[in-house]
């Protein structure tokens, strides 16, 4: 029986312990900063465009901002596909006649499949003007509710943005933990996105639409359902 | 404190000052060992300070969690998140800023599932560097040992042991008194020690 030591010098044997078994934990610096960019832009943009419906227990697409800041686009509204589009209003003048409504990843991504709201380039042609110009644009409120089927999902996303930057070693969770897996994900990638129930919520620029949804599917594919 | 704040022009690179003078360069700070003056390039300046603080984050992130992929989103977490608010990160310590956001992150999280999952030690990689089967086996029983741990006596344990903050950091960095604390890390190291027993091997002191 080894004599006794003080609890101080257990620690400090403890301390060592600690540092020669920890793994080396991967870190994107490049990414966090990218990443971080990206959030501040969202949150300025919200904030500073006073566009967040604030006080309100909405679960809602802002999108009445997005038509008429699209131009070209053509109607005010769009209903046809599966991305509910919101009266237009005039936000022109920072209003928002928003009717709110709530848009799945899937929805978004059929949106930008059929060209209702395609712009990461939004600044190079015009359509849409970033935070940084100024432009009022209300952020998407993006809802997942459960867990999809991971193929329908992937094959959803894979028809708006190229999803194939998966992990190349997929994490493997069961459904009930894929809401959290993918948020905490989503979160790392730097996007407002919050647990909510058996799913998430996040708010996204309509012009980070398409790096939102390749996130999704980076980290969607890095998870395997079990 | 290790970090200190000189703003020294928008171009100028980062500049890394040798340790010297009479600052705590304690064990609770990733850029202990050397100070970071601030260019006032936020993205040179962030870039800087998480080069130096990524492999203390990392350890902190695998000591919260057990799980390398689950510390790799913390400290990605973290990073985002301060980098976010840097300015007011680095009008401090950058890197307690960046822990503190890990450790509520996993409040938050250990919150919403009501549980804390550890996952299997044999999902996490091999160190390189060191023998790989003696790493493999002391990461195994550090991380059966904190798992036995309740979530808040292990956040206090390594705060307060590994990261070797005082009982007033650890408090203000989990928002809980220092009583708490005390309370906390007594009874988490007296746990500890049943588990893991004699360390005096592994120990230069």
């Amino acid at each position: 029986m080894p004599e006794s030591t003080s609890d101080e010098d257990w620690v400090a044997g403890l301390r060592d312990l600690a540092r020669d078994a920890a793994p080396a934990v991967p870190v994107d610096v490049s990414g966090a900063v990218r990443r971080g960019r990206r959030r501040r832009a969202v949150r300025r943009a919200a904030t500073g465009g006073g566009a967040l419906l604030a006080g309100c227990a909405v679960v809602a697409v802002g999108l009445a901002a997005v038509p008429s800041l699209l131009g070209g686009l053509g109607s005010s509204s769009d209903d046809s596909g599966s991305a509910s589009m919101a009266d237009a209003g005039d936000v022109a003048g920072g209003q928002s006649a928003a009717s709110s409504v709530d848009l799945s990843v899937e929805d978004l991504a059929a949106a930008v499949a059929d060209g209702s709201i395609a712009f990461d380039g939004a600044t190079s042609d015009g359509a849409v003007p970033a935070p940084e110009a100024g432009g009022t644009v209300e952020p998407l409120v993006v809802v997942q509710v459960g867990t999809p089927d991971p193929d329908a999902y992937l094959r959803a996303l894979g028809a708006a943005v190229d999803v194939r930057g998966v992990l190349s070693t997929p994490r493997d969770v069961t459904a009930a933990q894929w809401p959290d897996a993918m948020t905490r994900c989503l979160d790392g990638a730097g996007w407002d996105v919050t647990a909510e129930g058996d799913g998430w919520r996040a708010e996204v620029q309509p012009h980070d639409a398409r790096s939102f949804l390749a996130d999704v599917g980076t980290c969607a594919g890095g998870l395997s359902v079990r | 404190m290790t970090v200190v704040m000189a703003d020294v022009g928008e171009d100028s690179p980062p500049v890394v000052v040798p340790p010297g003078g009479s600052e705590d360069a304690g064990p609770t700070t990733g850029t202990a060992g050397a100070r970071i003056a601030w260019t006032g390039d936020r993205d040179a300046d962030f870039t800087a300070f998480a080069t130096r603080a990524q492999a203390e984050l990392g350890r902190t992130a695998w000591l919260l969690t057990g799980d390398v992929h689950a510390a790799a989103e913390l400290v990605q977490i973290a990073l985002v998140r301060t980098y976010t608010a840097w300015p007011r990160a680095r009008a401090g310590d950058p890197t307690a800023y960046a822990r503190r956001v890990m450790a509520n992150a996993r409040i938050d999280t250990w919150r919403r599932r009501r549980r804390e999952v550890l996952v299997a030690p044999e999902a996490v990689p091999h160190t390189a560097g060191v023998d790989a089967g003696a790493a493999v086996e002391h990461r195994d029983e550090l991380v059966r040992a904190l798992a036995q741990l309740s979530p808040q006596q292990r956040r206090v344990v390594v705060l307060r042991y590994l990261v070797g903050l005082s009982e007033r950091e650890t408090a203000d960095d989990l928002g809980v008194s220092a009583g708490t604390v005390k309370t906390q890390a007594s009874r988490g190291l007296h746990r500890l020690r049943a588990t893991l027993g004699d360390l005096r091997g592994g120990a230069d002191a």
